[in-house]
């Protein structure tokens, strides 16, 4: 029994320091560049300095690389966040469905309406700062580039209104006070109450859904003057029964809190595409998913188009002028159907400008560079208060 | 460094147990773990790691100089210098800012840049003072290697969060230990143990105290934060025994034995028992180093009285610079001593279930002394426990869910905080004693895995801890 004993002892050590040490020799020798369940790039080891070492940052470096290169990390990861979501929502649905009329905070975000996750309203004193400086350098920015004209969409979401008390942010309302635009040309899409959001926004995921877009997109075309008729939806289809958006994988439940992801399908005049800089064969793959043809599950951006840091759309329609978008991803869902009215459509975003089109991005040099006719600024309270946007020169 | 990261489990244990028993020398070995316990430490605090190295230093050369001294003046004259560049230095780094601040209120114009708290010293210092001590008291030999006096001191297992080992426990160990396959394997599991405690149940216990004293006080009422100190009780429970368990178990993975640190203190039946189950080693500390030298209770009532209330003061300041700390030492202090003037007689009288209950009730009143370093937030919660006041349930979940979880991991954590364990090895060993081999072949093989199970899902709370999704990203 003895021997018996020091070989099941033996073993088990054997076992465990093997399991711990091949975590850390993948890490060091075989690390991997993404981290496909958390959308981002995996951590790597990082190389020593003295500095880094004093200040902790190495060592904090190195936990952080082990936490997604070690054996079956993103596994562990996943299979806690399903069992926590699915048992924490096993648990509460009862509550959470005889209370829709309030907000009820789950997994460190909140559900409205007994089924929809939600972002807290963000009250007025907390964005009126950078609201009134991004409408300064807006305007500085307009004063110092007069040619084209200036148009502003904003999508108020779940942000801009307490649905509990009926309560808005007012965000919409100083920027049409601040921003000096002729009259006219600002638009938002207007949330009035919790019926208006859960038509026209997803459920996990926090950009608008196809009817919040396609809304979005008649008020823009408007907006912007388009003179001929506009795409309309040729066919309503359900692309996938699971879909599980941003706001799901940001409390963990991605593949706890699910919903319908449904399109419409448009008859897009023929467009050639570029991603910043290169040729591409289209933005997004609505066609593919539409025609169940897609290999990936559906997401937001694979459907509509991802956040190009440059895209332009050039339907070769000459004496339509040219749009440029500056805006972020919200856009995503209209950039077609809003340049199927244009001869080219550049859009912007400014958050992967820089990174993937060799500078900054130069509002003045762009304008100069490319005949636009008219700018159009589009998004919601994230893309106005955002400190990427434009500094006034 | 702590043994609940990615680091300690993934690199720093299985290098240093590996170059540990690539060594075949005592020397070799005792170098490996002297260097491996420096990067420990150098780990979290590089810089003060020296700091660390000057304190060891001052113990050796005061152990040299009260080793090498005949007279009994000249021995203490080094006990005096050691206990006082110490003290000093613990002083310094952990009481100056709270005491300058202190005198500030008072009026008195002092300013001290603010000194961070080197993490460990008050293990350290309370264990560097015990070998000078013991060392003047002749109870142990002088140790003339500073390293070995250094891997006593930076030891990693227990450098940073006790259990308090002194001298005694591991001279003969520092030298002439054994290590087995048995010792390894046992202090891997004891390791674990530890490890599940702290990463599975003090971690998500806590919800509910964190909940509750960080939301909105209407929400909660009377019976939340009863439950709110509850939590915390386990939390701190399960956090600092489940550091002892792993400090132990890490120890025996190295041929070191040291003395166990707590003894399921919720199950004492009076405040007196609950400290002989509660950090051993510090209660002991106190009564070997203070309450014993300054006369016990073999003096004078009065006096007697004040040296208990020294006693628990101190006890409570040592836990951090803080009034609320020294409030709950003399809490305690206050109530052994009712207890060992009349209370004790009654509560030996009493049903267990009775005096249990009196036991948790002034335990859980601590445990919000403890926690709530805001004297105005604290004697809010206390009015809360006292005052009744309804609970909005609805309101309360409404508010934050994670609510439920925190009470699912108490129910649990409630249970593991009775010999669970215990009971379960005393039925393990009652029902194998006599089982064919093969039996007990398979009883330790499945006692193994669940181990393995254990780590597996140690894993898997460290990394979800560190879930962290990026939303705009494209590939």
């Amino acid at each position: 029994m003895k021997l018996l004993q020091k070989i099941l002892d033996g073993g088990f050590l054997f076992l465990l320091g093997a399991f711990l040490l091949a975590g850390l020799v993948k890490t060091a020798f075989f690390p991997k560049e993404l981290n496909t369940y958390e959308n981002r790039y995996a951590n790597a080891l990082p190389v020593p300095t003295v500095g880094t070492v004093l200040d902790c940052t190495f060592q904090d470096g190195v936990e952080d690389a082990l936490s997604d290169q070690v054996l079956l990390a993103q596994t562990c990861k996943k299979a806690y966040n399903m069992a926590n979501s699915a048992l924490q929502l096993h648990m509460l649905s009862g509550f959470i469905q005889s209370n829709p009329g309030r907000y009820i905070k789950l997994l460190g975000l909140k559900t409205f309406g007994g089924e929809n996750l939600v972002y807290d309203m963000q009250p007025f004193p907390s964005i009126q700062q950078a609201l009134e400086e991004r409408a300064q350098s807006l305007n500085a920015l307009m004063g110092g580039n007069p040619g084209p004209e200036y148009y502003a969409y904003y999508i108020e979401k779940d942000s801009d209104m307490d649905f509990e008390t009926g309560e808005k942010s007012g965000a919409y309302e100083l920027l049409q006070a601040r921003l000096d635009l002729p009259a006219g040309h600002m638009a938002r899409l207007e949330m009035d109450g919790f019926d208006t959001y859960r038509e026209y926004f997803y459920k996990t995921d926090h950009h608008w859904n196809y009817k919040g877009s396609y809304q979005g997109y008649t008020q823009v075309a408007k907006l912007l003057g388009v003179d001929e008729p506009l795409l309309l939806p040729q066919e309503e289809k359900v692309i996938s029964h699971s879909f599980s958006g941003s706001k799901a994988a940001g409390m963990g439940a991605k593949d706890t809190f699910v919903e319908d992801f449904t399109a419409y399908r448009f008859r897009f005049p023929p467009m050639e595409v570029w991603h910043d800089g290169e040729p591409a064969g289209d933005y997004g793959s609505q066609e593919a998913y539409l025609a169940g043809a897609a290999a990936l599950e559906v997401e937001y951006g694979y459907f509509y188009g991802g956040d190009w840091g440059q895209l332009v759309l050039d339907t070769g329609r000459e004496g339509r002028g040219n749009l440029l978008v500056i805006g972020e991803s919200y856009d995503n869902a209209i950039l077609k159907l809003l340049a199927s009215h244009f001869h080219k459509t550049y859009s912007i975003d400014l958050r992967n400008y820089e990174k993937f089109n060799g500078g900054p991005f130069s509002f003045s040099q762009y304008l100069q560079e490319h005949d636009v006719q008219k700018v159009l600024f589009n998004g919601s309270i994230g893309f106005y208060t955002s400190s990427e946007l434009l500094p006034g020169s | 460094m702590v043994f609940s990261s990615l680091s300690f489990l993934y690199a720093f244990l299985p290098l240093c147990a590996l170059s540990y028993y690539a060594c075949a020398g005592r020397r070799w070995r005792n170098g490996v773990l002297l260097a491996f316990s420096l990067a420990f430490y150098a780990w979290g605090e590089p810089k003060n790691v020296a700091l660390m190295l000057l304190a060891s230093l001052a113990a050796y050369l005061c152990g040299l100089g009260i080793g090498r001294s005949k007279k009994k003046s000249a021995r203490k004259a080094w006990l005096v210098l050691g206990v006082a560049l110490l003290a000093g230095n613990l002083f310094v780094f952990k009481y100056l800012n709270f005491f300058c601040g202190n005198l500030r209120v008072l009026g008195v114009p002092l300013s001290v840049k603010e000194i961070a708290l080197p993490i460990g010293i008050s293990f350290y210092t309370f264990q560097i003072l015990s070998y000078v001590i013991d060392l003047y008291r002749g109870e142990i030999q002088v140790q003339k290697n500073y390293f070995y006096l250094t891997l006593y001191v930076s030891f990693f297992p227990q450098l940073i969060a006790g259990p308090i080992v002194r001298y005694q426990t591991i001279e003969e160990e520092i030298l002439t230990r054994r290590e087995t396959l048995e010792d390894v394997a046992a202090g891997l599991k004891r390791f674990l143990t530890g490890l599940a405690k702290k990463v599975i149940l003090a971690n998500n216990t806590a919800l509910v105290a964190e909940t509750v004293y960080g939301g909105d006080p209407a929400l909660y009422g009377t019976a939340l934060y009863w439950v709110a100190a509850l939590s915390y009780a386990l939390q701190i429970y399960f956090d600092f025994s489940g550091y002892s368990d792993m400090a132990i178990g890490l120890g025996r993975m190295f041929g070191f034995h040291f003395l166990e640190n707590f003894n399921y203190p919720y199950t004492a039946l009076s405040i007196t028992d609950f400290w002989r189950r509660w950090h051993i080693s510090l209660s002991t500390w106190f009564r070997d180093y203070i309450y014993i030298p300054l006369g016990g209770n073999r003096v004078g009532k009065p006096r007697w009285v004040l040296n208990l209330l020294i006693v628990w003061g101190l006890t409570g300041f040592w836990h951090g610079a803080q009034w609320n700390f020294v409030l709950w030492g003399l809490y305690y202090g206050a109530i052994l001593l009712l207890e060992k003037l009349f209370l004790g007689r009654y509560l030996d009288k009493c049903p267990q279930g009775v005096r249990w209950l009196y036991t948790m009730f002034f335990v859980l009143i601590g445990w919000v002394l403890f926690d709530l370093t805001d004297f105005r937030q604290m004697a809010g919660a206390l009015a809360m426990m006292f005052r009744f006041a309804p609970t909005d349930f609805a309101g309360m979940l409404a508010a934050d869910t994670s609510l439920v979880m925190g009470l699912l991991y108490m129910a649990l954590g409630l249970v593991f905080s009775f010999p669970v364990g215990r009971w379960l090895g005393q039925w393990k060993a009652k029902g194998l004693g006599r089982a064919p081999g093969l039996v007990r072949a398979g009883a330790a093989a499945a006692e193994n895995l669940f181990y393995l199970g254990l780590l597996g899902l140690c894993v898997v709370y460290i990394i979800s801890a560190t879930y962290n999704p990026f939303i705009y990203f494209r590939f």
